[in-house]
């Protein structure tokens, strides 16, 4: 007699592929708990130049004053006490995979970011826990004046400057609680810096890995893209799988020049014991364009809203995002935009999927001041429950300071329709297939922005994370 | 004890300052004895208006003019109109099955007076209701309006809002659309010039399956006439095939 393995469309995505866990074996970490031991610890341990030092003292205080914030999901299981801040994993970085430590590397060769590298990307940066492990970038890249480091080297090096003059300059400290804490204790993260007229053709990408169970990690990613040139900037993200909660609060800002063109793309597959609190804020100079394309998969809560501020006149800003909430699982993402310039546009897409009693919320902004003449904005949002037991809410808010505008907001939300279902079987489909076709459909023109490899990825996560759904 | 009114049921973004009117109320609402002295119809029992349960709780204890009204099919002329200027006001409209009312309520407070009012409005079986809330008042006058709706099955319910007065004027409308083919329609027109506030919330629940609701707004501004509108469309678990518009 046979034994019949049961198939299911899983059957190629391997959730070892994100969950496998490395054992923790460190080169420093600091005592779980925020205190000014330990950010002075941290400030030591980095060697942080002297206004470095001084802002995290300034940014635990803020920090300290500042409340939880009461508006979003509820992060209760999140306690600081509880957290380590700064893990420094063995071995420098390095620009050659074959000095990474030899368990790091097999980390990313089995989350496949060299041989991505190899294949479609100009440069590559690879965070473990607090500290980046590997940064390289393709020689011609380099040649044309394009810098892509670690934010550690930029900080102490020809860069300096620069980056004290902008970092944490658009998302202050003060800015919310979470943004204190990245202030305080921040590690990690990259810096990149396009001259005028230069175009990075192909992506360059930085992939965070957090390993150590009850650590929190806070890279910072400072772009600075000069007038006439282009980025495509790509942000991988994932942790093993622990029963004790996690902490991601990275910073990400971007400066973009005249007539400049940055897009920035984000997979975030956290575990499902994360919090990601996360910041993303990019400044938007005259004809410049800001484009967000963002898959928000993993993590027990999420809050994400990329924000642009739309200074110049003619700027842009495109959001394409889909969120998927299953089990356990609130995440609470979206987008903010304020126009400042005239004849500036937005436009927001947004698709949500929840299923088994995940919670999404949509949340966006749009602010148009008394200047922004001409500008308009679309903001559209549709949202896709699978069971009676999921939640999905849309929160969208407009602050209009200028009648000679055109907005527009739209919300769609329901669920998968029985008759569509039927049609699918009807044709020879099954029941599982059909649904599976259905919310593929569904995700697909946020897939069409992504790279191939990415698209792929988000194909891949949303049927894995169908399986609880199917059958 | 003090409260809020105006909130919306899902908060965002504390800085946007909209999850509620700014102002903060004082008033004792736990003032059981003037309850006592009138009674209504348990159906408006467990009602909440859009200005929320503690405005509603304050009106019910200090209310100075309770207006009841019930209407039943085949009974002669049912609109009612009713005026007021200043206190504290609580209006009830009962629609009994297949039976149409209108309720038209001017507001028309002179200068720095000011006026509270709860209406509400339950429409049994087929009931069809139509609201209208004027609001002519005077430019110094302060107005807090909460209505609230309960729609059972094939009812039908349509609000019209006229908002041209008050300097200060906190409006908030919530229908609870629980029966099937049960509809709800707000429209509001709104004026408001020199230092007026505007702020309104609006919602509708659905709870029927195939319930409708559509709630719209349109209107001009001009100095530093400042406005903030809430809209809430929020589908419950069971309403199969709702439909909500809010534009």
């Amino acid at each position: 007699m046979f034994e019949v393995e049961e198939k299911t469309r899983v059957d190629a995505i391997d959730r070892t592929l994100y969950d496998f866990k490395d054992k923790l074996d460190p080169a420093m970490i600091v005592n779980s708990g925020l205190t000014e031991k330990v950010v002075r610890q941290i400030s030591l341990e980095k060697e942080d130049p002297e206004w470095m030092a001084e802002f995290r003292f300034e940014a635990l205080k803020t920090y300290n004053s500042l409340d939880i914030p009461t508006w979003g999901p509820p992060i209760d299981g999140l306690d600081m006490d509880n957290i380590v801040t700064y893990v420094r994993p063995k071995g420098e970085m390095s620009a050659k995979w074959e000095d990474v430590p030899e368990d790091i590397k097999n980390t990313f060769e089995k989350l496949g970011i060299p041989q991505s590298e190899r294949k479609s990307l100009a440069g590559v940066g690879a965070q473990y826990d607090s500290e980046i492990v590997y940064h390289n970038v393709r020689k011609e890249v380099e040649a044309q004046g394009v810098i892509y480091t670690d934010i550690e080297s930029a900080l102490k090096g020809d860069m300096a400057d620069v980056v004290r003059s902008h970092f944490m300059k658009l998302i202050p400290p003060t800015d919310h609680k979470f943004a204190a804490l990245h202030g305080a204790v921040w590690s990690g993260g990259s810096f990149v810096y396009v001259p005028k007229g230069v175009s990075v053709e192909i992506p360059l990408q930085s992939y965070f890995r957090l390993n150590a169970p009850g650590a929190g990690q806070f890279e910072h990613t400072l772009i600075i893209v000069e007038d006439d040139a282009y980025l495509h900037f790509i942000e991988g993200c994932s942790a093993p799988k622990y029963n004790i909660a996690n902490l991601h609060a990275g910073c990400v800002e971007i400066y973009i020049g005249k007539n400049s063109r940055v897009r920035y793309s984000t997979i975030e597959n956290w575990s499902k014991n994360m919090y990601n609190l996360n910041s993303k804020r990019a400044i938007v100079e005259e004809g410049g364009i800001i484009e967000w394309v963002s898959g928000s998969f993993g993590s027990h809560t999420s809050y994400l809203y990329p924000m642009s501020i739309l200074k110049g006149d003619n700027s842009r800003m495109e959001y394409t995002g889909i969120t998927f909430a299953g089990e356990g699982q609130e995440l609470d993402t979206g987008a903010k935009v304020i126009h400042m310039g005239r004849n500036t546009s937005s436009h927001i897409t947004t698709k949500s999927i929840s299923r088994d009693g995940g919670k999404s919320n949509f949340r966006s902004e749009v602010k148009i001041t008394r200047e922004a003449e001409n500008s308009k904005s679309a903001v559209t949002c549709e949202s896709l429950m699978l069971d009676d037991q999921s939640r999905s809410d849309t929160i969208p808010v407009s602050d209009i300071r200028n009648s000679k505008v055109d907005i527009g907001h739209e919300a769609k939300i329901g669920r998968i329709s029985e008759d569509s279902i039927f049609y699918l079987m009807s044709r020879g489909l099954s029941e599982d297939d059909a649904k599976a076709l259905i919310v593929g459909g569904f995700a697909e023109p946020i897939a069409k922005e992504l790279p191939v490899e990415y698209a792929v990825e988000m194909n891949n996560l949303i049927n894995l994370e169908m399986k609880g759904s199917i059958g | 004890m003090s409260y809020r009114v105006n909130t919306i049921p899902m908060p965002t973004w504390n800085h946007l300052k909209v999850n509620y009117a700014p102002e903060v109320f004082e008033r004792d609402i736990n003032n059981s004895k003037k309850l006592e002295k009138y009674s209504v119809s348990p159906v408006f029992d467990d009602m909440v208006s859009g200005a929320g349960a503690d405005f509603d709780n304050d009106v019910k204890a200090n209310a100075s003019v309770i207006k009841c009204k019930s209407v039943a099919a085949k009974s002669g002329d049912n609109t009612f109109v009713s005026e007021y200027k200043e206190g504290v006001v609580r209006e009830c409209l009962e629609v009994f099955e297949g039976a149409e009312a209108e309720l038209v309520q001017i507001i028309d407070s002179e200068n720095e007076e000011q006026l509270d009012i709860l209406t509400q409005v339950y429409a049994h079986r087929d009931a069809k209701v139509k609201l209208y809330l004027l609001n002519l008042s005077g430019i110094r006058s302060d107005v807090r309006s909460g209505v609230a709706i309960k729609a059972e099955e094939n009812a039908d319910i349509e609000v019209v809002r006229i908002a041209i007065g008050s300097l200060r004027a906190l409006y908030g409308i919530r229908s609870e659309l629980i029966g099937d083919n049960s509809r709800c329609n707000v429209t509001t027109a709104y004026l408001a010039d020199n230092d007026e506030v505007l702020d309104m919330n609006d919602s509708t629940n659905f709870y029927g399956k195939e319930t409708f609701s559509e709630i719209k707004a349109i209107g001009l501004l001009s100095g530093r006439a400042y406005k903030t509108l809430r809209k809430t469309v929020d589908f419950k678990r069971g309403c199969v095939h709702a439909i909500g518009h809010e534009g």
